[in-house]
């Protein structure tokens, strides 16, 4: 055990970060001014879903399709959406639909909107991880967020997911790989930190002085690096290590746990699905447990996706090329077992928040969980036309769980008649605070979806 | 023979065309001086820095490994309007110039520390490390205010755990700066509208990172030194160089050739292997490796004759012992790949081999809409746009149909309009299976390969260039300009770091011409791009 005795707030202060700022590494401070702290979490995948999957009935009553049982064990947490449409701009189906997935027809996608909204409550603005690629004519996307049209890369290596977690919970020093050394006394600890900043502000002013050079567009590129760099300047708090824990300050969350560290640093591929996915799940349960973040995304493979998947009921040869084959015989029985397995996945998510307590709350009680896929079904009438179709947008499932902070009640199925997927996330925003009536494209929009 | 005609001309513009992209092409007017690009900064791409640091301290990072592959969407992988710095990437640059910066502790001669780096101070041997290092990284000598700053930073972290530990904040400190991670196109003119000319390291860094994918080395520095690469003798001269150490110049050729054929990716088309036992993992490494040794003997060995004409039209291929089946190829052992003829009859030059067919293949069918988009779209440069109401719904076709009996859909009603524009090139190439092997029938109904192929240069005009099979196919259009004057665009758009709708229309009519005046030569293209005006100028 290491034997810290110093201030973290008084050596924070020394540092010239006012309470403020580091203040919200590990007390929220939305949690002064806000009873609930609300959190998004936003799971896809590509290639769009097998024409039935849409649920059927109304109300509480609704019934979910083969494709969607797993959910069945969580139905009173969940809203689940029939005639939804995951509208996208036209062009090559999966190019679209990477664009418009989370980006709802603006260049910065859903996710960054509301990172760009709760930034200053934690270290992390936001968390995107990916499983797989888009692959084919729909470009090489490493992610689905984005930025003024430019897609941050997911997170693929299962190490490197973890860590930037884990090094923003206090409880230990980050290990070497952090590019920060293991600190053993306070002196070293102070002054690893006080190197950081001082390298930190060097660069800054370096950004600062280099932008002044340039013309609008780079310009935005450089605040977006600033923006980048001020994400470690608030790492600067977090590193520091908490043994014994600072009188004057609240403690983290009961349920805030590390878990445990991966080992396996391979770049994550299609078929690593089973161990990796459910580690980047309990990545993002820590992450919101912890506070570090309070918006995820993850993408289980992008559009055109067309690797090999080969685990328990599972065995697609080429996932894209399959997604287009028979939906009545074998192609579509494994798009089926598809889209059961990315159930179970967000079924494991939602228990684990719904195990996690969030002050008098779960922290499922407090969060938005969406769960859908890049496209929308190919339901188009009948299943004759199903692999000549280009993936349509209309009836996509898509499904909503937990109630973000009280925002709306669960357990019910929801016909939105069309409206397009942006309509979800105007509810979503609000949850969390916008004062929005539209997100994304303005036209894409007509009101909350979630009444 | 040299195909008559200037290559480009004429084509339509990329993107346009509308749905049946036979729209009159457009009148260049191409006198006068070309229109400069405005100045930029331009993000290192992970291979860059990799090879960065590889050549100029001979350490690669480990965290490197955390990086994800950059976004490649409407053209090539390293556009500069896309290349950003996520807080993901900045983290992960923060651990990769700390990781630097503790090897320049180890080993600090390599970082120009020649005395005690325990006792550094301010004086002399700081300078030498400043000064070394800094070019090094910035791959420009540094101004003596950024040396004023660099060694406050010194002094400062120094003071906050001694001297190795500001050893090490000073580098990670150079890595993270945009003078590092970017190469900067903006001279030092700054009056609105006024011509900028690249200072003489912009123009070296320009060179190197173009033709090494990597920081220009003493000899280019001490040119730019001496102001001597805005003398375009000096400059064509200093490429040819480059161009000619071919152990530096073939990866980032072959970079852009992966990129070009978008197998990059090759091992995530995994095949069928119930359809393929034969088709392992291990080939997709084999295949990459193929189209090395492919463009390698064409533009470094003896007797290649650096000719694109050559790429699209050869009868060989590097093959070993799992690969040599792909052609039919016997007496083929071991893992080494060796220089095998092809039967001529069968294959014609780059898109009729394996690592092209294997990549652009589905797992068990063959993608011959996708094959046919990839060709006009990329080899003709005529990006044809999918309906606006995305696709609209078919039929099945009868199981155990041919490509051709599948698609034969889109040769009636409004689907005609676009689809005569590829699949014919899509029909030629059924002849060659998921995995690349030469067929002549498919569920043992005989393939019909031929086809037409309506051309940019001939207006699109239909039913357009007659062919019997993709090798005839491959024969006819060596002898069109359409081919080399796409080539030279997609190189082009490469090397500017921009897509090819955001690149001037004469600038790529201008390097088109060239490259057709020097036989297409693919140095000469080369030379063509470094000797445009956009290498040296910008205009702000």
């Amino acid at each position: 055990m290491r034997n810290i005795k110093f201030s973290r707030r008084s050596l924070l202060r020394g540092l010239g970060y006012g309470t403020p700022l580091c203040a919200g590494l590990t007390k929220n401070l939305y949690a002064q001014t806000a009873p609930r702290i609300t959190r998004v979490a936003m799971f896809a995948y590509a290639n769009g879903s097998h024409y039935s999957s849409e649920p059927t009935g109304s109300g509480t009553t609704f019934v979910l399709r083969p494709h969607m049982a797993p959910l069945e064990a969580i139905r009173n947490d969940i809203i689940v959406f029939k005639n939804l449409t995951m509208i996208r701009d036209g062009g090559n189906a999966h190019r679209g639909a990477s664009f418009s997935v989370f980006g709802l027809g603006n260049a910065t996608s859903v996710d960054q909107l509301f990172a760009t909204h709760l930034k200053s409550t934690t270290p992390l603005a936001s968390l995107e991880l990916a499983v797989g690629q888009t692959s084919g004519d729909g470009g090489v996307i490493p992610g689905l967020s984005q930025v003024n049209g430019s897609f941050l890369p997911g997170a693929k290596n299962r190490v490197a997911a973890y860590q930037r977690i884990a090094d923003r919970i206090p409880g230990g020093a980050p290990p070497p790989s952090t590019g920060t050394p293991p600190m053993t006394t306070p002196t070293e600890a102070e002054q690893a930190l006080l190197r950081r900043k001082s390298v930190l502000d060097f660069v800054k002013e370096d950004v600062r002085t280099f932008r002044g050079r340039l013309g609008s567009a780079e310009a935005a590129r450089m605040d977006f690096y600033t923006e980048s760099l001020r994400t470690l300047e608030r790492d600067i708090g977090s590193i520091i290590p908490t043994t014994p824990p600072d009188p004057a300050m609240p403690p983290t969350t009961p349920t805030c746990t590390k878990i445990t560290a991966p080992t396996l640093t391979t770049r994550t591929m299609m078929n690593d699905m089973p161990t990796h996915s459910r580690l980047y799940l309990d990545v993002v349960a820590m992450a919101f447990a912890c506070n570090v973040t309070r918006v995820a995304s993850m993408m289980w493979g992008g559009g055109e996706n067309n690797e090999r998947i080969k685990f328990g009921n599972i065995d697609i040869s080429a996932w894209h090329s399959v997604s287009h084959g028979d939906p009545d015989s074998g192609p579509g029985q494994q798009i089926i077992n598809m889209q059961v397995y990315f159930a179970q996945e967000f079924l494991y998510f939602v228990q684990k928040l719904k195990g996690m307590s969030d002050g008098a709350y779960s922290l499922l009680d407090n969060t938005a969980a969406v769960l859908c896929t890049q496209n929308g079904s190919s339901q188009l009438g009948t299943s004759a036309n199903f692999a000549a179709t280009d993936h349509p947008p209309q009836h996509a499932p898509f499904v909503v769980a937990g109630s973000c902070g009280g925002a709306w009640t669960t357990g019910r199925l929801i016909d939105v008649g069309g409206r397009n997927h942006n309509d979800v996330y105007v509810s979503i925003a609000r949850a969390i605070g916008m004062n929005v009536t539209t997100i994304g494209r303005a036209a894409w929009c007509k009101g909350p979806a979630i009444t | 023979m040299t195909p008559s005609g200037s290559a480009g001309t004429g084509a339509p513009p990329i993107g346009g065309g509308g749905a049946g992209g036979a729209s009159p092409p457009s009148v260049l007017n191409c006198t006068g001086s070309l229109p400069l690009a405005q100045p930029r900064a331009w993000r290192l791409t992970t291979t860059q820095i990799v090879n960065t640091l590889r050549d100029q301290f001979g350490f690669v990072p480990p965290s490197v490994g955390s990086l994800p592959a950059d976004t490649r969407l409407d053209g090539f992988a390293n556009q500069s309007a896309k290349l950003t710095i996520s807080p993901f990437l900045a983290e992960t640059y923060f651990a990769m110039g700390h990781e630097l910066g503790a090897n320049a502790v180890a080993n600090p001669s390599r970082f120009g520390i020649t005395c005690d780096v325990t006792k550094l101070a301010p004086g002399t041997c700081l300078s030498g490390f400043l000064n070394t290092t800094g070019q090094k990284m910035w791959r420009r000598p540094l101004t003596p205010t950024e040396l004023s700053s660099l060694t406050t930073l010194f002094t400062t972290t120094s003071g906050q755990g001694g001297p190795t530990a500001a050893v090490t904040s000073v580098v990670q400190a150079l890595f993270l700066s945009p003078n590092f991670l970017h190469r900067t196109e903006l001279g030092t003119v700054a009056q609105a509208g006024a011509v900028t000319p690249l200072t003489d390291h912009e123009i070296a860094s320009s060179l190197s990172y173009l033709l090494w994918d990597s920081a220009p080395d003493d000899e280019l520095l001490s040119l730019a030194s001496q102001s001597k690469l805005r003398d375009r003798t000096v400059l064509i001269a200093q490429a040819r160089r480059l161009f000619e150490a071919r152990d530096r110049s073939g990866p980032a050729i072959n970079n852009f050739l992966q990129q070009w054929l978008r197998i990059e990716n090759l091992s995530l088309a995994v095949k069928d292997a119930a359809m393929f036992p034969m088709a392992a993992p291990e080939i997709a490494e084999d295949l990459k490796e193929e189209l090395r040794l492919y463009a390698n003997s064409i533009l470094f060995d003896v007797g290649g004759d650096r000719s694109f004409k050559t790429l699209f039209t050869a009868s060989y291929a590097f093959v070993n012992a799992r690969t040599a089946p792909i052609y039919g190829l016997t007496g083929v052992t071991g893992n080494a790949l060796v220089r095998r003829d092809l039967d001529r009859a069968q294959r014609r030059g780059v898109i009729s081999m394996a690592p092209f067919l294997w990549g652009k293949s589905h797992a068990s069918e063959t993608n011959l809409v996708g094959r046919g988009a990839y060709f006009r779209a990329e080899l003709l440069c005529h990006r044809v746009p999918l309906p606006a109401g995305g696709v609209p719904p078919g039929a099945f076709a009868p199981p155990n149909s041919t490509g051709r009996q599948k698609f034969e859909i889109h040769s009636t009603g409004g689907c005609a309009s676009c689809h005569q524009l590829f699949d014919g090139i899509g029909f030629a190439l059924e002849n060659y299976d998921a995995i690349g092997r030469f067929r002549t029938t498919e569920y043992g109904q005989m393939i019909d390969p031929t086809g037409t192929l309506p051309l940019p240069s001939e207006n699109n005009a239909l039913p357009g260039m007659a062919f019997s099979n993709f090798v005839d196919l491959v024969d006819k259009l060596a002898e069109k300009p359409d081919l080399y004057g796409c080539f030279a665009q997609q190189y082009t758009s490469y090397a500017a770091g921009r897509d090819l709708p955001e690149i001037d229309a004469c600038e790529k009519k201008a390097i088109a011409d060239q490259f057709a005046q020097a036989n297409y030569k693919i140095d000469e293209l080369m030379l063509a791009v470094v000797g445009s005006p956009n290498f040296v100028d910008r205009k702000n």
